[in-house]
């Protein structure tokens, strides 16, 4: 008797450390989910974050790009649509110079680049201009008439 | 012996030498009477032989008329239109002296096969008038067009010159040279407007005044030549100052 009452006990203690080993790996495989739970949570926490500060600084990068082109745009285009300034640390020759002196538009680049390519062009004609000529001074042939 | 078989070798080569110098100096002597008189040339005594001679002519002068038409044709710096010029008035002759050569191979009376002949002189006059005319228009048309290239490019001159004035640079030397640019391009386009003038008379009618009308119509077309030289040195050199002065600040 006492021999059957040991082996119940023995049967309760067990499962009870079944139980507790049950508990314990569920527990262990809960605490898996929670970890990928909680980083998924970071993660999308991070996201928001993020493209709430995208919301907020692309405008002003976009505002700031504009505000410099712009301002880049009037000094460059500035001297001459106002008829002539001075380039910095130069004074001009005559007050009537300015304003109404010059005929042209654009940079001084443009107008020597335009004048570069018109040289090129021309010293190339040139040379086909002698060669013309040559072809033009040429005695291509007699037409003395003889009798056949 | 040795001093023998010297001597020999040495004579030997000395009368090679004077041999070759002979040979050579005969063969000169030979050849230079031959070019120095031509051959008279034997009169045709049958139609065949005008039609031969004839022929020949033609077919030299066409020769020469597609020459003209190639150089018009691959010419870069002439208008199609101008390009056109050329071209048809080498097609007219062309088609004139095929005409005349059908004519003369037709012929069976030697007076007429002759008179024939002497029309591709007469009508035509292609080497005396119709290619140096044509020829010297390819340089008109060419000229023409650099001319009004540059006087166009006169007011970007004008405007780097003034921004170059307003950087407080001293542009005296520029401004001489643009009006000596200007200058020349004003006495080229007179030169090839004269040259121009003179076409029409360039005809085969005209022989042989069109001798001395076609050396000045050349001699217009050289000045022009020459001022167009003069007007893109003056050029260049404006451009390099420019450059000097304008280059760096603005690049």
């Amino acid at each position: 008797m006492p021999q059957l009452h040991r082996l119940r006990l023995r049967q309760k203690r067990v499962s009870a450390q079944l139980f507790a080993l049950y508990v314990l790996r569920w527990m262990r495989s809960r605490r898996g989910t929670w970890r990928k739970k909680k980083q998924k949570v970071v993660s999308e926490l991070m996201k928001k974050h993020s493209s709430k500060r995208n919301r907020f600084w692309l405008p002003i990068l976009v505002l700031a790009l504009g505000v410099t082109l712009a301002l880049g745009g009037c000094a460059r285009t500035g001297p001459a649509s106002s008829g002539g300034s001075v380039p910095s640390g130069q004074s001009t020759s005559g007050s009537g110079q300015t304003g109404t002196g010059q005929t042209g538009s654009g940079n001084a680049s443009s107008d020597i680049n335009a004048l570069q390519q018109l040289d090129q062009q021309t010293q190339n004609d040139v040379n086909t201009l002698n060669n013309d000529q040559n072809n033009a001074n040429q005695n291509p042939g007699n037409d003395q008439e003889t009798q056949p | 012996m040795k001093m023998l078989k010297h001597l020999v070798s040495k004579h030997l080569v000395a009368w090679s030498l004077a041999l070759l110098g002979v040979t050579a100096l005969a063969g000169t002597a030979l050849a230079a009477p031959a070019d120095a008189t031509p051959t008279p040339r034997a009169r045709c005594t049958s139609v065949a032989c005008v039609q031969k001679v004839g022929d020949a002519l033609i077919d030299e002068r066409l020769a020469a008329l597609d020459k003209l038409a190639g150089a018009a044709q691959n010419h870069k710096a002439l208008t199609d239109q101008q390009r056109q010029t050329i071209l048809s008035d080498v097609q007219t002759n062309k088609d004139g002296l095929n005409a005349l050569k059908s004519k003369l191979d037709a012929e069976t009376d030697i007076k007429a096969a002759v008179a024939d002949v002497k029309n591709i002189y007469v009508q035509f006059r292609i080497y005396a008038v119709v290619i140096p005319r044509d020829a010297g228009e390819i340089l008109l048309f060419h000229e023409q067009n650099v001319i009004a290239r540059l006087v166009a490019g006169n007011d970007k001159i004008t405007d780097a010159i003034q921004k170059d004035k307003d950087a407080g640079k001293d542009v005296t030397h520029l401004l001489a040279l643009q009006s000596d640019y200007n200058a020349k391009l004003a006495d080229a386009t007179a030169k090839t407007n004269d040259a121009q003038g003179l076409i029409p008379s360039l005809v085969p009618a005209n022989y042989p005044g069109t001798d001395a009308t076609l050396k000045t119509y050349r001699s217009d077309l050289k000045t022009a030549h020459d001022d167009i030289v003069a007007a893109a040195k003056d050029l260049h050199q404006i451009v390099q100052i420019l450059q000097q002065d304008l280059g760096s600040s603005s690049s």
